[in-house]
């Protein structure tokens, strides 16, 4: 069409000047026109997927950037990929030869570069064609794009907004909508799904947004909504292959077998060698915590286009998270070619700080625990490691195959890259693949983390997983483990707090059906919150009401793929909505008659009380008392009142009353506090062990109440509960140096050596300032065991620090006596 | 290998890693033993500076007294506390003057700043009345020492650089930051002065707390109080022993496991702020025996300062020998005394 309207032009030249310009300028306009025409038709072509028709129009030999562009898409979209490669080169060698200028031009240009693995020529382009007059709206969207697709978030919602201003205000790009929507969800802000809303306001039949749509449904395990978006847009374009992709990946974790083949092989028919399949099955699998699928999906995806760094980098992630020390050299090889991905980059980094930590193993688990406090922290993880995963194999009557990994981060971060590849994580621990990472205890604020805790949530995880094949839907993986943490032991775990009780009067728990959404799509962080209470209080509910062999059965159920809804059929023979119903009914029982008792709690959480938590099914350290009349934040408010103005006496029975009524508020300024204080000052050491006791008893994360304690009774003479204490406080802070001193000292006493030895041992890690007084102390526990050898090293060793010190040298002569 | 990411637009992110570890020099063995105290005679100056806040200078004036209060019950013949608040510039450095003055060749000083201090231009500034008094002014005071023995304390914000400035042989130099950047006031003087009667700074179980020590279990303090609160720790004190050794300085990397220089022999370890009262021996025989015990003392420290040199069987064998010679020794003098 082209070289025909150029001759037409050159015979109209040989007319008269002003009736030749004026006939040019027809011709060239109808000629463009013509050719924007036909690139309009293929792109529609291509928009309803009919691929084979858009390339017939269009001309492998053009030197027009539109159509040189289209034609790469069309052969990326089928596989094609040394013929994409080709109208990529051909591209851009017509950029560099001057042929393009125009903004829309260049573009194209920029894309191809972009194909090519040329990003920062791709990126220099865009730039250049930026600053030209008439910039066109889908420069800034594909722009935007290539930031999004390197990482660079921030940036890409700034290009994406400029397409918007570059475009008339009644019509903006549905595209730059759906850009912002992918940067809201990847940043986790809030109004992604407003900006995807957007999109599809703007241009209902937008098959990107769509694909978005389907992608989020799928990834929260929405399938009725994912069914619903994948069917609208492939009547829009049926071979549409992000859609298709998504219709794979949706049958696949449905357990739909034979869809899943049949969606598969439509996907390959339009590109044999469609890595994103693979990759999207991945990062499901990732998602779904199935990383050993995920790593047979990657390791497809990478096989299908080697150069999919994306997929090679997920490779790469994913085998460090199935404990498989290789996942280094394929990550770095990923790094190597895409050096913009953050996540790489974020993984190699914390890999290269793995030097500074220590590597041991116990039995069932490879542990890896900063040097700094792995001497510290290793006896009692080693210890409650063990002792938990024994404890729940013979529960679930289940045997996990093979060593485990077990991670503590002193650096939260680290911990967050190791289990998102990003910073930025709320968790205090995770389990993935073969791996369990969680916070050490010097990772958190003190008195605010009780790592025992944690360590058993996360390895009930393990447990709940391997048992289901790594099938449980998130809600209820989460509920057995705050269930399991509660029944650990006195103290441990999660209640239910006044904010639940707030929430569940005001209707915002989510129904059983959709409470995986409060995991998977949380709407805020308090919904998550919530939803891990209510997770644990329902797995209570039903080991409680249907027996807990039915919760190993339901794990069972899940492995053989079936839905939540069938699993609960098949073995509780109600269905979700009943159960739920149930539940519900529980939760009445339970919930209104506190509701009366604590009052208005939104006004009272204002005040600092939102941590107030009740007893669910589980008994608590303490039975709740008290006439029902009473009124749990009229006491506590007196009696701080009385407090604040110095009537200590007054303000006590107020205080204690409130602690009869909700023993289990136990956070900052609960009346345990109050009262502890209310009793120093009073000089009662009596009263003052009896509420620290109690206090300890609902709440054993601050080890300070726990060594107070300790020193009370010993006082007292009461040595085996200020042991006991001692010992339970290693679980919330094993890196002071006092709690060790005190309770070796308890066991020399007791002439328990071997213990003594190990509270000594950690204590000389911790590097106290009195090392010659730690040295002496280890002395004298080994001198209990008769090594009179290793009893006199030890000495010296003090004696060399403090060569005056006289108890040191009283039992040297003693260990030298003939 | 370090990996760094890409970035669209952006230069490759900086080094992150600043500081360089200074390396430690270990002390030679005669250097040492030249540093085991004798009997010099003591001047102390305090002082405190402008509080600002009501609440600053009341710590301020309750921290220089409590130094007065322990310089003057302990090692000190003279103390001078000078109220910053009142007293310019030329005032200090007159009394820096007559001080210097007096002083015998054997004396010793110990100079402890108090208050808010600020960085400009390089130049450390102690806030008081009027013009401030300079690092400088401090540098030209401890210079006209001579070859005495001098203790700076530096209990201010902004103090890190003086380690650097003033770091010099016969003089220890502590500051309550690590940097010019530290700015906020340091709580490090109060966990010092608590060193000075608490047992479990005396690390060593002589009796006496060293600056060494006070500076090791304030140090620890600070921190533990910044953990223990949650907060970033914002102060990170130094001690510099005769520019050879400097405890407290940041790690490449923060997070490296490097091991401290050697605390063995610094001049910090003999320079003493708290003394225990002279022990009046009831026997002729204990009083002799108490002159042995500081000879083994002593060659317990000589041998200490060999330990580099000896096999490590050697050493240890020695220093048992000696070790079971010091405590037959207390033994024996208890048993004179009637002590326990």
């Amino acid at each position: 069409m082209k070289k025909a309207a150029l001759g037409r032009t050159r015979g109209a030249l040989k007319g008269s000047g002003r009736l030749c310009l004026a006939l040019l300028t027809a011709l060239l306009v109808s000629g463009a026109s013509a050719a924007q025409s036909k690139l309009d038709d293929a792109r529609q072509l291509m928009q309803k997927g009919r691929y084979n028709k858009a390339e017939e129009l269009l001309d492998p030999q053009s030197a027009d950037a539109g159509e040189l562009r289209l034609l790469l898409d069309l052969a990326k979209r089928t596989g094609r990929f040394a013929e994409a490669g080709r109208h990529a080169n051909r591209l851009l060698l017509l950029f560099q030869s001057g042929r393009f200028s125009q903004p829309g031009q260049m573009a194209q240009a920029a894309y191809a570069a972009w194909y090519l693995d040329r990003w920062h020529e791709a990126d220099e382009i865009y730039k250049a064609a930026a600053e030209k007059e008439d910039v066109p709206a889908s420069l800034y969207i594909d722009w935007g794009n290539l930031y999004l697709a390197k990482y660079s978030v921030a940036e890409a919602e700034e290009i994406f907004q400029d397409a918007i201003n570059a475009s008339p205000e009644d019509s903006p790009p549905a595209a730059a909508f759906v850009g912002l929507a992918q940067v809201g969800k990847i940043l986790s802000r809030p109004g992604g799904d407003q900006a995807l809303e957007r999109a599809l306001e703007i241009e209902p039949d937008n098959l990107e947004a769509i694909s978005v749509k389907a992608e989020w449904a799928i990834s929260a395990e929405s399938w009725q909504e994912a069914v619903k978006w994948i069917g609208k847009g492939l009547k829009i374009n049926p071979n549409y292959l992000p859609l298709l992709e998504q219709r794979a990946v949706m049958h696949y974790f449905r357990g739909e077998t034979k869809k899943y083949d049949q969606a598969r092989q439509a996907v390959l028919k339009i590109n044999p060698n469609n890595a994103d399949l693979f990759e999207a099955l991945g990062n499901t699998a990732v998602n779904m915590r199935r990383m050993e699928e995920a790593d047979r999906f990657f390791r497809e995806a990478v096989r299908l286009n080697p150069r999919q760094w994306s997929a090679l980098a997920a490779q790469g992630i994913n085998m460090l998270r199935l404990g498989q020390d290789e996942g280094k050299q394929v990550l770095e090889q990923a790094f190597r070619n895409d050096p913009f991905n953050i996540w790489t980059f974020n993984t190699l980094k914390l890999l290269d700080s793995f030097e500074n930590f220590t590597e041991l193993e116990s039995e069932h688990f490879r542990v890896r625990l900063h040097s700094k406090e792995a001497e510290a922290l290793w006896p009692y993880v080693e210890d409650l490691l063990e002792r938990c995963l024994t404890t729940l194999e013979e529960k679930y009557d289940h045997q996990i195959s093979g060593k485990y990994v077990f991670e503590m981060y002193p650096d939260h971060e680290d911990f967050a890259v190791r289990t998102l590849g990003m910073p930025g994580l709320g968790a205090l621990g995770a389990a993935f693949g073969r791996v369990v990472a969680m916070d050490s205890p010097s990772g958190r604020p003190k008195g605010e983390f009780h790592w025992g805790s944690t360590l058993w949530h996360e390895v009930a995880h393990v447990v709940a997983l391997s048992l289901s094949d790594q099938k449980v839907p998130r809600w209820f993986t989460e509920g057995l483990s705050m269930m399991e943490e509660r029944l650990a032991y006195e103290g441990w775990g999660e209640y239910v707090t006044t904010t639940y009780i707030s929430a569940y009067r005001d209707g915002q728990l989510l129904p059983l059906e959709r409470l995986n959404d409060g995991f998977q799509r949380p709407k805020s962080a308090l919904q998550i919150q919530l939803s891990y209470l209510q997770a644990g209080w329902v797995c209570e509910f039903l080991a409680s009401r249907y027996g807990f062999s039915k919760i190993r059965d339901m794990l069972l159920a899940y492995a053989q793929d079936k839905t939540s809804e069938e699993v609960f059929q098949a073995v509780l023979g109600s269905s979700m909505q009943e159960v739920d119903d149930q539940f519900q009914e529980e939760m009445k029982q339970t919930l209104e008659p506190l509701m009366q008792r604590l009052g208005p709690i939104e006004r009272q959480a204002e005040e600092g009380e939102e941590g107030a938590a009740v007893q669910t099914l589980i008994p608590g350290p303490e039975v709740l008392a008290g006439d029902e009349a009473d009124n749990y934040f009229a006491n506590l408010k007196r009696g701080r009142k009385l407090f604040e103005e110095g009537d200590l006496e007054e303000a006590a029975p107020f205080l204690e009353k409130a602690v009869e009524l909700f023993p289990t508020f136990a956070g900052k300024n609960s009346p345990y506090q109050l009262l502890a204080e209310i009793y120093r000052e009073t000089g009662d050491r009596q009263k003052t062990a009896g509420i620290l006791e109690r206090w300890w008893k609902v709440s054993p994360k601050n080890a300070d109440i726990a060594v107070e304690l300790s020193g009370l009774l010993i006082e007292q003479q009461e040595i085996e509960k200020a042991i006991r204490y001692l010992e339970e406080s290693m679980f919330s802070d094993p890196l002071r140096d006092d709690s060790h001193l005190l309770l070796g000292d308890l066991y020399l006493q007791r002439e328990q050596p071997q213990e003594a030895i190990r509270e000594f041992e950690v204590l000389l890690s911790l590097k106290p300032n009195d090392l010659a007084g730690a040295r002496y102390r280890l002395a004298r526990a080994l001198f209990q065991t008769g090594d009179r050898e290793a009893a006199k090293k030890e000495l010296l060793l003090s004696l060399e620090i403090a060569p005056s010190f006289r108890d040191a040298q009283q039992l040297l002569l003693e260990l030298v006596k003939p | 290998m370090p990996v760094r990411p890409a970035m669209l637009f952006r230069k490759a992110m900086p080094e992150g890693f600043g500081a360089v570890l200074r390396l430690a020099l270990r002390l030679s063995a005669t250097a040492v033993l030249a540093s085991i105290p004798l009997q010099a005679d003591t001047v102390c100056i305090i002082i405190h500076g402008l509080g600002g806040l009501p609440e600053y200078e009341e710590n301020f004036v309750k921290w220089s007294e409590g130094l007065e209060e322990a310089f003057q019950q302990g090692p000190a013949a003279q103390v001078h506390r000078l109220d910053g608040r009142s007293l310019r510039r030329d005032d200090i450095l007159t009394t820096f003057q007559d001080v210097t003055a007096s002083l015998q060749p054997d004396s010793e000083v110990w100079l402890f700043l108090v208050g808010h201090a600020n960085v400009n231009l390089s130049q450390y500034k102690f806030n008081i009345k009027g013009p401030d008094l300079t690092g400088d002014d401090v540098e030209g005071f401890l210079n006209g020492l001579g070859q005495r023995r001098a203790y700076l304390v530096a209990a201010t914000s902004s103090s890190g650089g003086l380690a650097e400035q003033l770091g010099a042989p016969q003089r220890v130099v502590v500051t309550a930051t690590r940097s010019a950047f530290e700015r906020y006031p340091p709580l490090f003087l109060s966990f010092l002065l608590e060193s000075i009667e608490s047992a479990e700074a005396d690390t060593d179980k002589d009796g006496k707390i060293s600056l060494l020590e006070s500076y090791l279990f304030s140090r620890n303090k600070v921190a533990r109080w910044f953990a223990d609160k949650g907060r970033i720790q914002v102060e990170h004190p130094l001690l510099d022993d005769q520019a050879k050794v400097r405890l407290g300085e940041k790690k490449k990397g923060e997070q490296a496991q490097q091991p401290e220089p050697s605390v063995v022999g610094l001049l910090a370890s003999s320079a003493y702020l708290s003394t225990p009262p002279e022990k009046a021996y009831r026997t002729l025989q204990a009083r002799e025996l108490a002159q042995q015990r500081i000879g083994v003392e002593r060659e317990i420290s000589s041998l200490k300062f060999q330990k580099a040199e000896l096999p490590q069987e050697e050493y240890y064998k020695k220093l048992e020998a000696l070790l079971i010679r010091l405590a037959q020794l207390n033994q024996r003098i208890s048993e004179l005394e009637g002590e326990q």
